[in-house]
């Protein structure tokens, strides 16, 4: 079979009695970067080792370009694969040069010194990751980006078919962490394989052609970026609510976490928000996560409130964009914010179009409406010839809050004129 | 620039072991001045006699061994991955006594540099194979289990010896280690230490390698299982081989490694040559003392009153200990 660098079938190992990987299979195709995600403990530096050779095989069988893996003498397995450890242990005073020639010693014969070609591999991997300059340097003189810089130019002079990389940009910055994940990037088109073990899952799914997501020492899923970080996988694995969108750079999707996440609490007041134009869509996230029982609308369908909405669950009304609300919606509307508890109104833009939002307030007790505005006028962007604007006027002339940040409305709805008790 | 600094280094360092052996043979109690060996020493039968039977091959004998320890310390505290790490700390010269011991005791003295070849190596895989656990080797548990057998077999060398009738001195030559039975006869298998010496070097780059620590071993061409074993048995070797002519020596295995590391860096390619020299240069200072102000103390004392201190230094250093 041409083109396949590593296939895994079966495998299962552990450090004592117990397996930690069990049944792995995986097909490795060259010039693919695979990317390895999954929650700490999920046993990804256990597969790396096990791939590394520094913890045996003990069901399965790893196929390194044909040949099982334990067939390969250790001077043609470094010629074949490269590893990058997650942290460099190096304690003594070795030159960086030095170090990155480390790289090159399946290369060099026991008796004969390094090579022109061996020196010459040495500079290039240096120039490509930026640490020329650092060559004559101590290697525990650097700081920790840098030392990793170095791990990554070894493995670069090191030439392998197969490169391992554990969390190699941990300690990077952002700068060369893009620079570097280009670099072997690049590496890996080149008839090669790469594969990674990555915190970020997030810059796993920018740069790697595939993800494997990693859950107890089994591979949960495997495929795509966007067939791996799916809402659902990303839950049940890291224990998360991930709202998931795309990048809108690479085009791949983006996680994003919910740090805390509270189902609905009954005891907690229902609020109806009334938004648009993406001046809702903090608060969404924000008052669905704080368990409060959140409902939306009117919003056109394509806004991105009403996205933030879908993503987190919140009940929503929703019509065709640019049109006007329909009597029908109209009375939804009115229905639902007779029954919140809390109505609350942002700065968004008001047309004739979505007028009716704002009209249907004037039919509820003003104490209920906590108004988010600018401090002083213009409170929205007013398309309807200041129409809406004096309704929002009297609202506020007749009792309805007003604030201008929506930090305090977390505040403000703990305080007790928003308990529930007190409303009923 | 660096390759051209270092082996200024290895140079000098060969030159003063030199120096220290020349500067060696015409110190002593007996008073021989540098003229008198220069107006010609062979007029003097008894002068002569104590220069090139006593003195020269003692010198020799003192720098083969030094160089011996000092450099099978070198690799010891690279395979251990371990600063406190050499032939004295992990009990393998006790091994390499226990072995001559038994050949005295045995009646087969002829075969002590063997017995002591066997003893340092199985005194050293001992100490790995107990110090060992779940694949990891703490700093602690190696030192302490060196310590334990380092003491189980001092006290059966104790104990051959005052059975086969040896008195305390001879005994404490074992223990403690001295040069005053050095002769001719000891340095053509003193220089058949330099052959595993030599091993060691070619093994530089291995060396380095592993000192970079474990996880990358495989991945850069090495065997570490394989090439830790081989390392290992062939600087127990070494000990072994010193031990039955020197008895157990402390420390110089230990120290000199260290001040060469500050001076010429991590590098083995320079670090073993350069240790090697250390130890001959340390070892004939030390008996020359010994010899000439201390009555012919051991010298194991002498290396230890100088090399305890730096002991506890390096311990103090250490924060996982």
């Amino acid at each position: 079979m041409t083109g396949q660098i590593l296939e895994i079938s079966d495998l299962s190992t552990g450090y004592d009695e117990n397996d930690i990987l069990h049944e792995i299979s995986l097909l490795v195709r060259e010039k693919s970067f695979i990317g390895i995600i999954g929650p700490n403990g999920s046993g990804k530096s256990t597969f790396m080792q096990v791939l590394a050779r520094s913890l045996p095989v003990r069901e399965g069988d790893i196929m390194l370009l044909g040949d099982s893996l334990q067939s390969y003498s250790f001077r043609d397995f470094g010629m074949k694969v490269g590893y990058v450890p997650q942290e460099s242990e190096i304690k003594f005073k070795y030159p960086v040069y030095d170090v990155v020639m480390m790289g090159r010693n399946p290369h060099i014969e026991r008796f004969r010194s390094p090579s022109e070609e061996d020196h010459e591999a040495v500079r290039r991997a240096l120039t490509q990751t930026g640490t020329l300059e650092l060559a004559d340097r101590p290697i525990t003189a650097l700081s920790g980006g840098e030392r990793q810089r170095v791990m990554i130019a070894r493995v670069l002079a090191q030439d392998p078919v197969l490169l391992l990389l554990d969390e190699p940009f941990a300690h990077i910055d952002i700068h060369h962490q893009y620079e570097l994940i280009r670099i072997i990037r690049e590496t890996s088109k080149d008839k090669r394989a790469v594969i990674g073990v990555f915190h970020d899952i997030n810059l796993a799914a920018a740069y790697c052609d595939d993800l494997v997501l990693m859950h107890d020492g089994r591979i949960r899923a495997c495929g795509k970026p966007e067939e791996v970080l799916t809402t659902e996988l990303i839950h049940e694995v890291f224990r998360i609510r991930p709202v998931i969108n795309i990048n809108p750079i690479t085009g791949t999707p983006f996680v994003y976490v919910e740090e805390e996440w509270k189902e609905p609490d009954v005891h907690k007041p229902s609020i109806h928000l009334i938004s648009g134009g993406g001046t809702g869509s903090y608060l969404i996230s924000l008052l669905s996560r704080s368990g409060y029982s959140l409902s939306c609308g009117v919003l056109a369908e394509n806004d991105s409130d009403c996205l933030m909405a879908r993503k987190n669950k919140v009940p929503t009304l929703a019509e065709p964009p640019f049109s006007r609300l329909s009597l029908e919606m109209e009375e939804k509307l009115s229905e639902q914010v007779q029954k919140a508890d809390v109505v609350i109104v942002t700065s968004m833009p008001v047309g004739w179009g979505n007028y009716p939002n704002i009209r249907v307030l004037e039919q509820i007790d003003p104490k209920k409406i906590i108004c988010i505005l600018p401090s002083s006028e213009p409170f929205l962007p007013d398309f309807t010839s200041g129409v809406a604007t004096e309704t929002i006027k009297r609202l506020l002339s007749a009792g309805a809050h007003k604030i201008s940040n929506p930090a305090e409305l977390l505040e403000m709805m703990q305080s007790k004129i928003f308990s529930k008790d007190t409303m009923q | 620039m660096n390759t051209i600094r270092n082996s200024l280094i290895l140079i000098g360092l060969f030159c003063a072991v030199i120096i220290a052996i020349l500067l060696s043979v015409i110190t002593g109690p007996v008073e021989i001045s540098l003229i008198e060996i220069l107006t010609g020493i062979m007029q003097d039968t008894t002068h002569s006699q104590i220069l090139f039977e006593i003195r020269l091959p003692r010198a020799i004998a003192a720098s083969l061994v030094g160089a011996g320890l000092a450099c099978a310390g070198a690799a010891m505290q690279t395979l251990f991955r371990n600063d406190l790490a050499d032939p004295y700390t992990l009990g393998t010269s006790a091994g390499g006594a226990v072995g001559v011991s038994l050949a005295i005791i045995t009646g087969a003295v002829l075969l002590a540099p063997i017995a002591a070849f066997c003893g340092a190596i199985g005194s050293a895989f001992l100490v790995y194979l107990l110090a060992a656990q779940k694949r990891r080797l703490s700093t602690g548990n190696l030192l302490l289990t060196g310590i334990a057998v380092s003491m189980f077999f001092s006290s059966v060398v104790s104990v051959c010896l005052v059975f086969s009738g040896k008195n305390m001195h001879q005994i404490m030559f074992w223990l403690m280690g001295g040069l005053w039975n050095a002769s001719w006869a000891d340095i053509p298998l003193l220089l058949i230490t330099l052959i595993p010496a030599g091993i060691l070097a070619l093994f530089s780059r291995d060396l380095n390698i592993m000192s970079c620590g474990e996880a990358e071993t495989r991945t850069l061409g090495i065997d570490p299982e394989k090439t830790k074993l081989l390392l290992l048995a062939v600087s127990a070797g070494i000990t072994g081989l010193v031990v039955s002519v020197s008895g157990s020596i402390g420390f110089i295995g230990l120290v000199s490694p260290h001040i060469m590391r500050i001076i010429t860096g991590p590098d083995h390619r320079v670090l073993i040559p350069a240790s090697l020299g250390c130890g001959a240069l340390l070892l004939v200072c030390a008996d020359t003392i010994s010899r000439t102000w201390l009555g012919d103390l051991p010298v194991g004392i002498v290396t230890a009153f100088f090399g305890a201190p730096f002991f506890l230094m390096l311990i103090r250093r250490r924060s996982d200990l």
